[in-house]
C-alpha cells in the first residue's frame, strides 16, 4: 500500500499545485512540493524496511478491466532490490532539491503553480517508472518524465532560446522513446521474447541513448540547461537521465542478461560517450553546460558497467548511478548559488568567491572531489569498482579509458575551482554574502552527506542497496575492500586523522600564528599577470583540439539527416500543392 | 458495438452542433436561415446515425442540401462549389451503391469510395484542405466533425456488410489497411510542411482519419476499441483546435505559423488548451489519444512489424508538426503588435472540451 501512496501523494501534490496556479506564492507551492516529496520518501523508507524484513512484495491497482481479456494494463508496483534502489535515491535527492528550490524560486515573478506541478509530477512519474512492473505502465511513466522535462525546460517560455531548447529535448527524447514501446510490445506479444532479444535491445538502446544522453543522442542536454537550476539538478542530473540506465537494468533482468555483442557494444559506447562528454566539458565556460557534459561523461561509466555483465561491473554501475545522483545534484545546486550570487553562469566573470561563499565552496569541493574520483569520496569507490571489473572482465582498454576520462574530469573541475572560487575577487562581487543562500546551502548539505558517507563507508550502500539488486539479477553480491582493509576501518581512520589535523590547527597552529596567510603563489608569476579566466583555459583547449571539436559534434550530422528527410518531404508537398492548384482552379 | 455507441455519438453530435451554432448566431448574419439549416442537418444526420432504413438515401440527400445551403448562406461561394462537386459525386456513388448494385461486392465498393471521399481519404483528400483554407475555422471544425461522425458510422456499417462475402471482406480489409497507412503518412507529411494553421489542421485530420481506417480495417475487438477512443478523442480535440484557430484568426487576421508568435504570454489559457489537444492527438501518455494508439500499435504489430514501423513514423511526424505549431504560435518572444485586439479569455467551450478530454482519459483508465 505504501508503494502506491509514495507515488500517489506526488500526483496529488501536482494536482493541487496545478489547480491552485493562481496562488502566486513560491513558498506555498515550494513547501507543498517539499512536503509531498518528503512524505513519498517516508513511505518508500517504510516499504524498504518491510522489504528487508519480508523480501519482495507488490501492490496492484486493477485498471482497464474492460479490456483485460486482450491486454494486461493493470498498474502493478513491485518492491524489489532493483526498483527500490532507483526509487529511494530519486526520492532522497528530490527532497534536498525541493528544499533548495523554495529559496531559489523566490527570484521568479510567476509560474510557481506550473513549475511545482510539473516538478511533483516528474518525481511521481520517476517513482512510477522505477516501481512499475507492467512494461506498458513503465512506458507511460517514462514518457511522463519526458513531458515534465519538456514543460520545465520551457519554464521561461517567453525566451526563444528556452522554447527551442524545450522543443529539441522533447522531440529527441520522445521520438527515441518509441524504441522502448517497440521493446515492450515485442516482449509482451512474442511467444518467446528471447528469440527477438536483438530487436528488443535495439529498440531499448535507442530510447536509452536519448534519455540517458549517450552518444550520439546527447545533444539536447546542453540546451536543457536553459532552465531553472532545480530542474537541471533534479531532472537533468539526478533522475531523468537515470531512466535510461534503469531501463537497461530492467531489460537485463527480463532477458536474463545480454548477448555478447550487446555487452561489448555497451562497454565501448559508454566509454566513447564518456570521452566525448568530458572533452566537450573541458571547453565550456558556462558552468551549467560544463556540468551537463559531465553528465554525459559520467553516465558513460554506468552504461559501460552494465555492459561488463559481471557482478562487480553491474555493482559499479549501480553504485555510480547512486553516487552520480548525489554529487551531480550537489554540483548543480552549487552552480545555482553561484548563478544567483553573481548573476552569471560564465566562469570567466566569477573569481575569488571562495572567500565570500565559504560553505558553498566546501560543498563544491565535496562534489568536485566525488565526481573526480578522489579517495575518501563516493565517486572514487564506484570508479575503482569499475576499473577492477573491467580488468577482471578482460576489458583493460575500458579501464584505461575510464581512468583517463577521470583525469580529464579532475582537470575540468580544477578549472572551475581556479577560475570561479580562487584568484582575485571581482569588484562587483565584493559585497557578496552567503546569508541569503542558507536554505539553498542546506539543500546542498543533504546531498553532500551521502557523498562523504558512501565514500568512507561504501559497504552501507553495497550491503543494503546494491547487493539486493544484484541478487534480483541472479548475480553474486559484492564486497568492496581497499588494500585488504575493511572499509569501516578506513573510514574511522580518515575521520580520526582529519579530526586530529583540525584539532592541531585550531588549538596550536592558529593561536600561535605558526601558519601565516600569504598571497597566492603561482610558480613565481606576478598574480595580476597570472590570473587565468575560464576563457583562457577554453581558448587553449579549443586551439589544441580545434579539428576534433569541428568534426565531433553529432548535431551537425543529425541536422544533415533531418535536412535530407525534409528535402524528400518538401518534394511530396510541392507535388501535392500543384495537384491542389489544378483542383481548385476550375472552381 | 456500433449500436451501443449510437446514443453517445448522438450526444457528441448535438453538442458539436450546439457549440458551433452559438458562434454562428453570435458572429454571422441571416441567423434564422442558419438555424434552419442546422436543425435540418442535425435531424437528417441523427437519423442516419441511429440505424439503416429504406429512407437512408432520402436523409442523405436532405443532409447534403442542408449543408450546401448553410455554406451558401454563410457566403462561402468558392467552398460551396468545391463541396458541391464532392457532395454530388458522393450522392451519385451512394445511389448507385444502394440501388443498381445493392447487396453486391461492387455496390459495397461504391459505397466505400463514397465514404472515403467524404472522409478525405487517400487519394480523395485534396478537397478538404482547399475548402478549410477558404472558410472560417469554426465552420471548418464543424464540417470535419460532422463528416467524421456520420460518414465513419456509415463506413463502419458498410464494412460490416462486406463480411457477408468472406473473400471480398478480406480483400477489402487489406486494401483499406494500406490506404489507411498512405492516408496517415501523407496527411502527416503535408501537415509538416504546411504553414497555414487551418490547412495544417485539415491535413492533421487526414492523418487521424488514416488511424481510424487502419483500426477499422483490422476489425479485431482491440483495434475497434482503439478506433473508438481515437475517433471520439479526435472529434473533441480537433474541434477544440479549430476553436483556437478561430480565436487567433479573428483577432490577429493572420493564421500563418511564424507570423504570429509568443501568444502564450497574453493568452496562457489558449496555449494550455492547444497543448493538451495537440498532445492527445500526438498520443502522449496519459491522455486518451495514447491509449487509442497503443491498442492500434498492438494490433498492427501482431500482423506486421514493418507496418508498425510506418505507424511509428507517422506518430513521429504528428509529434513534429504539432509541437512546431505550438512553439511557433505560443512560445518564444512576442512579436511586435501581433495581436490587434484583445483575444477573449479562455471561454467556457474550451474548458468543456478540455474537461471532456481529461474525463475521457480517466474513464478509459478507471473502468
Amino acid at each position: 500500500m505504501f508503494l502506491g501512496f509514495s507515488v500517489g501523494v506526488l500526483f496529488l501534490g501536482a494536482l493541487i499545485s496545478g489547480l491552485c496556479y493562481r496562488i502566486n506564492s513560491p513558498k506555498f507551492h515550494g513547501s507543498l512540493a517539499f512536503l509531498t516529496s518528503a512524505v513519498a520518501l517516508y513511505f518508500l523508507n517504510l516499504t524498504f524496511f518491510e522489504f528487508l524484513k519480508t523480501g519482495e512484495f507488490g501492490w496492484h491497482l486493477p485498471l482497464f478491466r474492460w479490456i483485460r481479456d486482450f491486454i494486461n494494463l493493470e498498474l502493478i508496483f513491485k518492491a524489489n532490490g532493483l526498483n527500490l534502489f532507483f526509487a529511494l535515491f530519486g526520492a532522497y535527492v528530490s527532497v534536498g532539491i525541493n528544499l533548495y528550490a523554495i529559496k531559489y524560486m523566490t527570484h521568479e515573478k510567476e509560474g510557481f503553480g506550473r513549475f511545482y506541478a510539473f516538478i511533483q509530477l516528474f518525481i511521481g512519474s520517476y517513482l512510477g517508472l522505477t516501481l512499475s512492473e507492467n512494461l506498458f505502465w513503465s512506458y507511460v511513466f517514462f514518457e511522463l518524465t519526458g513531458l515534465c522535462s519538456y514543460q520545465l525546460i520551457a519554464f521561461w517560455y517567453q525566451s526563444d532560446l528556452s522554447s527551442f531548447s524545450a522543443k529539441k529535448a522533447f522531440l529527441m527524447t520522445h521520438i527515441a522513446g518509441y524504441g522502448f514501446l517497440l521493446g515492450a510490445l515485442v516482449f509482451n506479444f512474442s511467444p518467446d521474447p528471447k528469440a527477438y532479444q536483438h530487436l528488443i535491445l535495439a529498440g531499448v538502446l535507442v530510447a536509452v541513448l536519448a534519455k540517458s544522453v549517450q552518444w550520439p543522442l546527447y545533444t539536447w542536454i546542453p540546451y536543457a540547461m536553459n532552465a531553472p537550476t532545480p530542474v537541471s539538478a533534479l531532472l537533468h542530473a539526478a533522475c531523468l537521465v537515470k531512466c535510461g540506465v534503469y531501463l537497461l537494468f530492467k531489460f537485463y533482468l527480463l532477458l536474463g542478461g545480454f548477448p555478447e555483442f550487446w555487452k561489448n557494444l555497451l562497454i565501448y559506447l559508454g566509454m566513447f560517450s564518456s570521452l566525448m562528454g568530458v572533452l566537450f566539458a573541458l571547453k565550456q565556460a558556462d558552468v551549467k553546460k560544463l556540468l551537463a557534459y559531465h553528465t554525459v561523461s559520467q553516465i558513460g561509466y554506468m552504461v559501460s558497467g552494465i555492459g561488463l555483465g559481471t557482478s562487480l561491473g553491474l555493482a559499479s554501475s549501480l553504485f555510480h548511478t547512486l553516487n552520480h545522483a548525489f554529487f551531480k545534484g550537489l554540483l548543480f545546486l552549487v552552480a545555482g548559488i553561484l548563478q544567483q550570487a553573481t548573476h552569471t553562469r560564465d566562469l570567466s566573470l566569477m573569481g575569488g568567491i571562495a572567500s565570500k561563499l565559504p560553505k558553498t565552496t566546501v560543498l563544491y569541493l565535496i562534489g568536485a572531489a566525488s565526481i573526480s574520483g578522489i579517495p575518501g569520496f563516493n565517486g572514487f569507490v564506484s570508479k575503482w569498482m569499475f576499473y577492477q571489473a573491467a580488468i577482471e572482465a578482460n576489458h583493460p582498454l575500458a579501464a584505461a579509458l575510464g581512468l583517463f576520462i577521470s583525469t580529464l574530469t579532475t582537470l575540468s573541475f580544477i578549472k572551475v575551482l581556479d577560475t570561479a572560487f580562487l584568484g582575485k575577487i571581482d569588484e562587483k562581487n565584493k559585497q557578496l554574502s552567503e546569508k541569503p543562500f542558507y536554505l539553498m546551502v542546506t539543500g546542498g548539505i543533504i546531498l553532500a552527506i551521502p557523498c562523504v558517507v558512501f565514500g568512507l563507508f561504501p559497504q552501507i550502500a553495497i550491503t543494503f542497496l546494491i547487493n539486493p539488486a544484484l541478487s534480483l539479477l541472479n548475480l553474486q553480491g559484492v564486497n568492496i575492500s581497499f588494500y585488504q582493509l575493511p572499509t569501516v576501518l578506513i573510514g574511522a581512520l580518515f575521520i580520526l586523522f582529519l579530526g586530529l589535523g583540525l584539532l592541531i590547527y585550531f588549538t596550536w597552529l592558529k593561536p600561535k600564528e605558526i601558519i601565516k596567510e600569504t598571497e597566492v603563489f603561482k610558480g613565481g608569476e606576478d598574480e595580476t599577470v597570472f590570473n587565468p579566466t575560464a576563457d583562457d583555459f577554453v581558448a587553449d583547449i579549443e586551439n589544441r583540439l580545434a579539428t576534433f571539436y569541428k568534426k565531433a559534434d553529432p548535431d551537425q550530422y543529425l541536422l544533415k539527416i533531418c535536412n535530407f528527410i525534409e528535402g524528400l518531404i518538401l518534394k511530396v508537398y510541392s507535388s501535392i500543392k500543384k495537384l491542389e492548384q489544378i483542383w481548385s482552379k476550375p472552381c | 458495438m456500433l449500436k451501443a455507441l449510437a446514443p453517445f455519438l448522438t450526444i457528441i453530435y448535438i453538442a458539436i452542433t450546439f457549440l458551433c451554432g452559438v458562434f454562428y448566431l453570435r458572429d454571422f448574419n441571416k441567423k434564422l436561415m442558419i438555424l434552419l439549416c442546422l436543425v435540418v442537418l442535425t435531424f437528417s444526420n441523427l437519423f442516419l446515425l441511429w440505424g439503416e432504413t429504406s429512407y437512408g438515401l432520402f436523409f442523405d440527400g436532405i443532409s447534403v442540401i442542408a449543408l450546401l445551403t448553410l455554406f451558401w448562406v454563410l457566403g462561402y461561394k468558392e467552398a460551396f462549389k468545391i463541396l458541391g462537386v464532392i457532395e454530388i459525386s458522393y450522392l451519385v456513388l451512394l445511389i448507385l451503391g444502394k440501388t443498381v448494385f445493392a447487396h453486391t461486392p461492387e455496390g459495397i465498393v461504391l459505397l466505400v469510395i463514397a465514404f472515403f471521399l467524404k472522409l478525405a481519404v487517400f487519394p480523395l483528400f485534396l478537397w478538404l484542405p482547399i475548402v478549410v483554407k477558404i472558410i472560417d475555422a469554426i465552420t471548418a471544425g464543424f464540417l470535419i466533425c460532422i463528416f467524421e461522425i456520420v460518414d465513419f458510422v456509415l463506413l463502419w456499417r458498410t464494412v460490416e456488410k462486406a463480411s457477408w462475402f468472406p473473400q471480398f471482406f478480406e480483400n477489402l480489409r487489406e486494401v483499406s489497411l494500406y490506404i489507411g497507412f498512405l492516408t496517415l503518412l501523407l496527411g502527416a507529411v503535408l501537415a509538416l510542411c504546411e504553414k497555414n494553421l487551418k490547412k495544417l489542421l485539415a491535413y492533421a485530420t487526414i492523418d487521424d482519419t488514416g488511424y481510424l481506417l487502419i483500426g477499422l480495417s483490422l476489425f479485431s475487438p482491440v483495434s475497434l476499441y482503439g478506433t473508438i477512443i481515437l475517433w471520439i478523442n479526435h472529434l473533441i480535440a480537433k474541434l477544440g483546435l479549430f476553436f483556437i484557430a478561430y480565436r487567433i484568426e479573428k483577432n490577429t487576421s493572420v493564421i500563418s505559423l511564424g507570423k504570429v508568435k509568443g501568444l502564450a504570454k497574453d493568452y496562457p489559457g489558449l496555449a494550455f488548451s492547444f497543448l493538451v489537444f495537440a498532445l492527445t492527438l500526438i498520443g502522449i501518455p496519459i491522455l486518451p489519444g495514447f491509449w487509442g494508439k497503443l491498442f492500434l500499435y498492438q494490433e498492427v504489430f501482431k500482423i506486421s512489424k514493418g507496418l508498425f514501423g510506418l505507424m511509428i513514423l507517422g506518430g513521429c511526424l504528428t509529434l513534429v508538426y504539432f509541437i512546431r505549431a505550438y512553439h511557433s504560435l505560443f512560445l518564444g518572444e512576442k512579436g511586435p503588435e501581433t495581436v490587434k485586439t484583445p483575444l477573449p479569455k479562455l471561454d467556457l467551450i474550451l474548458v468543456m472540451l478540455l474537461s471532456f478530454t481529461i474525463v475521457l482519459g480517466c474513464l478509459i483508465i478507471a473502468f
